[in-house]
């Protein structure tokens, strides 16, 4: 089935991807959304939820800015009642798929007011119509997109808006997400090197740094290096010293023997 | 212009999808990765998206002939190394070698009991005149002894010395 979008949904799209691209932290993601979400979808209170995997624990949410003091208050009994949420009720969790859930296709209006969820929370929130996106999940963390109106439901064609906007959000949760653990990881095996080999800063290395370096591991010297790479043995010299100096060493040889694996016995 | 369709992916916006793009701290990270895999470790490391899978560097990926393992295979595979040694052990990185003793090549010709002395000063970082100072012999003695000791270990630099003979990596 396809659907129409209207040349200003667009627009929104479009813009909405280009300042994704821009940004460069994980922080930035969730205000991103709201502004954007808020343009495309307009809502009385727009959630971006950060669950730990399996939703054992919310690690952080955001509202719109309209709702961001009542929000503190409720997260304790959002996290409590959230069992009582029609969707989740019905699928469980870990069944949840990437697609926006319509609250009002799981609950009418008359059971919704008694839900303690709804008493509870959304009540404070202007969530009587609802949609619900758990729209990605990466090895840390589930997302979920709540968009939260109290006087008229969400139509079909804002429904696929939502569902079109997910993928588009999606691919940048992971690169940040990516990013984001790529450094977390650089940094483990920094403090690693410093803790067994002595060698500091590791993570500071420039990519043609470490390359030589792992060269040089293998038993390579820097004119082996320069032959194999096609460039001159000074270019290879003047990084090697580089990466001495960012590893606050002295001398080549010092540098070298810092790298012998610290878990071997020889015996010659 | 077409509408987009249902489950418009980003590039049918004109934009590129930013998941395929690698940022500079993920290339890093596998030089980092390739560079402890050249010091003997074996890596796995958590996908960022799939938290089932971790993706294989250095030894493991030989040790595995492919580049990412499911939990329970690497789990199972970590259980059958009798001695391995973590460098770090934590959900997202799991970091191991196996113990293991560099020996001599039986066919290498016996080192003296001095040049085995060079030797041990040698792979501490010491220079040439430094290790002549600790022993108490004269520069060019010491530098005779660092050649028939590089004869012997048949190489030619430090760092072969050092991580091909007395390691054998």
């Amino acid at each position: 089935m396809s659907y129409e979008i209207r040349e200003t949904d667009f627009r929104v799209l479009r813009d909405f991807a280009h300042h994704l691209f821009l940004l460069s932290h994980w922080d930035e993601l969730s205000e991103c959304a709201l502004l954007y979400l808020n343009r495309l979808l307009p809502s009385d209170c727009i959630c971006w939820n950060e669950w730990t995997p399996a939703f054992a624990f919310l690690k952080h949410s955001q509202v719109s800015a309209s709702h961001d003091s009542t929000i503190r208050s409720l997260l304790p009994a959002l996290v409590e009642n959230l069992k009582y949420h029609p969707v989740i009720a019905e699928h469980g969790w870990q069944n949840l798929r990437d697609i926006p859930y319509q609250l009002s296709d799981y609950i009418d209006q008359g059971a919704l007011s008694e839900n303690p969820l709804y008493t509870e929370v959304y009540r404070h929130l202007e969530a009587r119509y609802q949609l619900a996106f758990p729209f990605c999940s990466t090895s840390t963390t589930e997302l979920f997109l709540i968009l939260n109106r109290g006087s008229h439901d969400f139509t079909a064609n804002e429904r696929h808006l939502l569902k079109t906007s997910g993928p588009l959000l999606a691919s940048h949760v992971h690169r940040l997400h990516r990013k984001e653990m790529a450094i977390r990881k650089a940094g483990i095996v920094a403090t690693i090197m410093e803790q067994n080999y002595g060698l500091l800063n590791v993570d500071k290395l420039s990519l043609g740094e470490l390359f030589l370096l792992k060269e040089l591991a293998a038993g390579q010297n820097v004119s082996d290096v320069a032959r194999h790479k096609k460039v001159r043995r000074d270019t290879l010299s003047r990084q090697l010293s580089t990466a001495r100096e960012k590893l606050q060493l002295d001398t080549n040889k010092e540098l070298l023997s810092t790298l012998r694996a610290p878990y071997f016995e020889t015996t010659v | 212009m077409d509408p987009p369709k249902q489950n418009a992916k980003p590039e049918i916006l004109g934009i590129p999808d930013a998941s395929e793009s690698l940022s500079i701290e993920t290339h890093r990270l596998n030089s980092l990765f390739a560079f402890l895999g050249q010091l003997g470790w074996s890596i796995a490391s958590l996908d960022s998206s799939e938290s089932s899978l971790y993706n294989l560097h250095g030894l493991a990926k030989q040790d595995f002939k492919q580049s990412t393992v499911g939990i329970p295979e690497l789990h199972s595979h970590l259980k059958q190394l009798p001695n391995k040694v973590f460098l770090h052990d934590s959900k997202q990185l799991i970091i191991w070698r196996e113990k293991a003793v560099a020996t001599s090549d039986a066919s290498e010709p016996k080192l003296t009991k001095r040049e085995i002395q060079v030797f041990d000063l040698l792979l501490a970082g010491q220079s040439v005149p430094a290790i002549a100072a600790e022993l108490g012999i004269s520069q060019r003695t010491a530098e005779k002894h660092v050649q028939n000791l590089y004869r012997k270990k048949g190489v030619k630099s430090y760092s072969e010395l050092l991580f091909k003979k007395a390691w054998g990596l």
